[in-house]
């Protein structure tokens, strides 16, 4: 029989696909150059409008061990929070999936309060945890748990029927089909939602330094701001952009790996 | 011996005025080890059989017996193959093949020797560790069969296992198909509208037709296996072919 299908043709599109990323790098470059260029070099921007990128520099380095301090505060709070907040939401997202008494239980409440922006909940937050790192982690937590309840739930009703009804009459039972089954094939969903879920806790946690807290990049944004220190304002949303791209390439990249057998 | 019989069975979807009769008091035996094809047009309920067959469907009215049983639950002593692609794209091939022993708790050297020998059976076994996603539409299909074998079901369930495939590929997987049979016989129900196949794959043809959804003819079918495909160029195969045609075209009422 002649299999020679599929698999050849897939070297020759990575070959090609060699240079993208090399496209991507040159668009950074140009980005920062155009930055320079409006900012210093022609002087076209004002740097109270838009700090130039020698300013930035200089203010990373005169913050030095601070600023290094308050990223590993907000890294840390949105990482906590999103671990917390996701592992809860596809524990309780599961549990719906599987018991109709937790399904329409459940979703009245989370239904009500997943259309909150979670940031309107800060005054209650720094109420009930004061201005330390629980009331962050809870707020971050609440916006990936409310992501993922949903992206649970929707990734094991969008499973084919069919993979569940070929296992029963391959001998599975009920609950195997759930763990061999459903279980398995709801993962690239999921991955989504984990992702939606990394960046909004940055969002959340970022708006809640901003309002109450003693370190990280909300807060000393806000600090700068008051002050009108373009430059430290502009430093900390790169630092957050920063951060947030990073953990978006590990999840991804840790994703792309235990779904290696998914077609993309 | 009767492996599978429907007795009076009556099948409707919904309830009162919107209710949909998908099949009407429907009676059928299908022996120990036959192979049977059923062919119809779509909305002839033949689906339905094999859903009910297979415990995926409790009837409204009637008995289903498989093996002299009340028809339960879906279980593997019925194995179905569906028109679906339903390989388990997170398993490998091998992984897909192990899955039904390995469901039901049995220890994997009481399986390992068949799961090898069907790899082989379907001209899989330099894929065994690959992902479906790597493979084409007819070696998924492979895929499937040879899972079903794995598990040694009585009866072998098939709703138009090869509808989604080209012609060429088709005739590869009756091929296949045959082969595996003439090795280890199984009571086969095989679900198809594709009269061509209905008769190149079976012992006998049980010919449905819609409104109402009943069985209309039951052809046994002559020719010896192992068949080839210049069977079907043979006036007598021409003829089954031709008088199942017509008796579809008679009963459904041809509108050209």
């Amino acid at each position: 029989m002649d299999e020679a299908t599929a698999a050849p043709a897939r070297t020759k599109a990575g070959r090609r696909g060699f240079w993208w990323p090399l496209v991507s790098m040159f668009s950074v470059v140009v980005i920062v150059f155009l930055w320079w260029l409006l900012t210093s070099g022609l002087g076209v921007v004002r740097p109270l409008y838009f700090p130039s990128p020698n300013e930035v520099l200089d203010r990373s380095s005169v913050l030095g061990s601070t600023l290094f301090k308050d990223a590993v505060a907000t890294l840390r709070r949105v990482l906590i929070s999103w671990t917390i907040g996701c592992s809860l939401g596809i524990l309780v997202g599961l549990v719906m999936v599987r018991s109709k008494l937790f399904f329409y239980g459940l979703t009245p409440p989370i239904e009500a309060l997943r259309p909150v922006p979670p940031v309107a909940l800060i005054p209650f937050v720094i109420l009930w945890f004061g201005i330390g790192d629980s009331g962050k982690i809870a707020l971050g937590g609440l916006a990936c748990f409310m992501v993922m309840v949903v992206n649970t739930i929707v990734s094991a009703r969008n499973v084919a029927p069919v993979y569940g009804q070929a296992a029963r009459s391959l001998g599975a039972s009920e609950s195997a089909v759930y763990r061999s089954i459903i279980l398995r094939a709801i993962v690239p969903e999921l991955v989504s939602g984990l992702r939606i879920g990394a960046a909004l806790a940055f969002g959340v946690v970022v708006a809640a330094e901003m309002i109450g807290a003693q370190t990280g990049i909300g807060r000393l944004i806000m600090l700068a701001s008051r002050t009108l220190d373009t430059p430290v304002v502009l430093l900390g949303t790169i630092v957050i952009g920063f951060e947030a791209f990073l953990l978006d390439r590990a999840i991804s990249t840790v994703s792309n790996r235990m779904t290696s057998w998914a077609e993309r | 011996m009767t492996a599978i019989a429907l007795q009076e069975v009556s099948m409707r979807f919904g309830t009162g005025a919107r209710s949909v009769v998908a099949l009407e008091s429907a009676n059928l035996e299908i022996a120990s080890r036959e192979i049977v094809s059923i062919v119809g047009p779509s909305g002839c309920g033949k689906t339905t059989v094999l859903n009910l067959v297979a415990g995926f469907l409790q009837p409204t009215e009637g008995t289903i017996l498989v093996g002299g049983r009340p028809a339960g639950p879906p279980g593997s002593d019925r194995t179905v193959v569906f028109q679906a692609d339903a390989v388990f794209p997170w398993l490998s091939v091998r992984k897909n093949l192990e899955y039904g022993p390995k469901v039901q708790g049995k220890p994997s050297r009481s399986y390992s020797a068949r799961v090898d020998h069907f790899l082989d059976r379907v001209g899989l076994t330099s894929f065994a560790d690959a992902y479906p996603k790597t493979l084409s539409g007819g070696m998924r299909k492979r895929v499937d069969l040879a899972r079903a074998y794995v598990g040694d079901p009585d009866i072998l369930l098939m709703d138009e296992p090869f509808g989604a495939l080209d012609v060429f590929t088709k005739e590869a997987m009756w091929r296949v198909l045959s082969d595996i049979l003439m090795e280890e016989r199984k009571t086969v129900v095989f679900v198809t509208h594709d009269i061509e196949e209905a008769i190149i794959i079976a012992d006998r043809v049980i010919v449905m037709t819609p409104r109402p959804a009943q069985v209309a003819a039951d052809f046994r079918v002559p020719f010896e296996f192992p068949r080839h495909l210049e069977l079907r160029a043979s006036p007598a195969f021409q003829a089954m072919r031709t008088d199942i045609t017509e008796l579809l075209r008679d009963r459904i009422g041809q509108r050209l």
